[in-house]
């Protein structure tokens, strides 16, 4: 088994995401043993971790099957797909701020 | 052999690969825990820490005088050189690089179809295997392509250079238990280049640590 197959099914885990959690609230809780200067199998792990923290997020508000955690290919899919789309999303809202910008003023009835 | 034991066979299976994965994974914990990864070799305590700005320096200047060696050395050939020689005997590898980028691209476009039918509620799993199926095939495409390339270019100058500094930057990484302290292993990277089985050691774990495999 690959090491980043084993990093995501770490990164997936529970123990981990509670983990992630109580790190969050509890300052006091430490994923490293450094506090600086991260390994990149470091690094991968806390990307692995966000990820799936956003991942689980989005099952619970039921933005995306449940199936999805059943496979990394399916993981992976989905988020390619959420990036796009909020990247399409983002560009429309900016055409829009634009038109309001530059939009007359409209007449007001006397 | 029996229905039960052909059962009991694949259960007693996936056991086995159960176990080896939580093993797997105590091991993968142990490699994040810290920035420095420690282990044992003929009773020797080492460590690889990433390396320091100084030492970084000490790369560079290891780096410049390989680079200088391995320029002078007429029979190491440029890849471009190489892909021109190769080309002239009929093997294209800008091709490989082309169906690599075309594969790539197919897999962008199915990803993007699997991402939106999973965001469906009442889509088939049958569709997400088609998907998931497609997906594969690609990305086994693009090994083979990555490994044929891979196989062409392995004495080119660039690649004897990066394994070279793929061994300096585990040189440079490790360190031994003297006392209470550690140290630098070895001051010259000759003697540490003698080293079989510790040099593997030290190579694979340097790998996890700076660039992961």
């Amino acid at each position: 088994m690959s090491i980043e197959k084993l990093i995501r099914d770490l990164a997936k885990s529970s123990e981990n995401q509670n983990k992630l959690i109580a790190c969050k609230d509890l300052h006091s809780i430490r994923l490293f043993k450094n506090d600086s200067d991260l390994s990149k199998i470091q690094h991968l792990y806390l990307s692995y971790t966000l990820f799936y923290y956003d991942l689980m997020s989005d099952i619970y508000l039921k933005k995306v099957n449940e199936i999805v955690l059943t496979d990394p290919i399916y993981e992976d899919a989905y988020a390619h797909y959420k990036k796009q789309s909020e990247a399409q999303d983002k560009s429309k809202k900016k055409e829009r701020d634009i038109h309001l910008v530059f939009d007359k003023p409209k007449k007001r009835n006397k | 052999m029996t229905n039960k034991d052909m059962i009991r066979d694949v259960e007693a299976k996936k056991l086995a690969e159960e176990i080896q994965k939580k093993y797997d994974i105590e091991k993968i914990k142990e490699l994040v825990k810290d920035n420095k990864i420690t282990f044992k070799h003929n009773n020797n305590d080492y460590r690889i820490v990433l390396l320091s700005e100084e030492k970084k320096d000490a790369l560079d200047i290891l780096r410049r005088k390989k680079f200088g060696e391995l320029l002078k050395d007429k029979d190491i050939l440029f890849e471009k050189e190489i892909k021109k020689l190769y080309k002239e005997r009929g093997i294209d590898i800008d091709e490989i690089d082309d169906k690599i980028r075309k594969a790539q691209n197919e897999i962008k476009a199915v990803n993007l179809k699997l991402g939106e039918s999973l965001t469906k509620k009442s889509e088939p799993e049958s569709i997400f295997k088609t998907y998931k199926n497609q997906i594969e095939d690609l990305m086994k495409e693009i090994n083979a392509l990555y490994i044929q390339k891979g196989n062409l270019l392995e004495n080119s100058f660039e690649k004897t250079l990066e394994h070279y500094i793929i061994k300096v930057i585990a040189f440079l990484s490790l360190e031994i238990k003297q006392e209470d302290n550690y140290v630098q292993a070895f001051e010259k990277i000759e003697d540490f280049l003698k080293q079989d089985e510790l040099l593997g050691k030290a190579i694979g774990y340097s790998m996890v640590l700076h660039y992961l495999i």
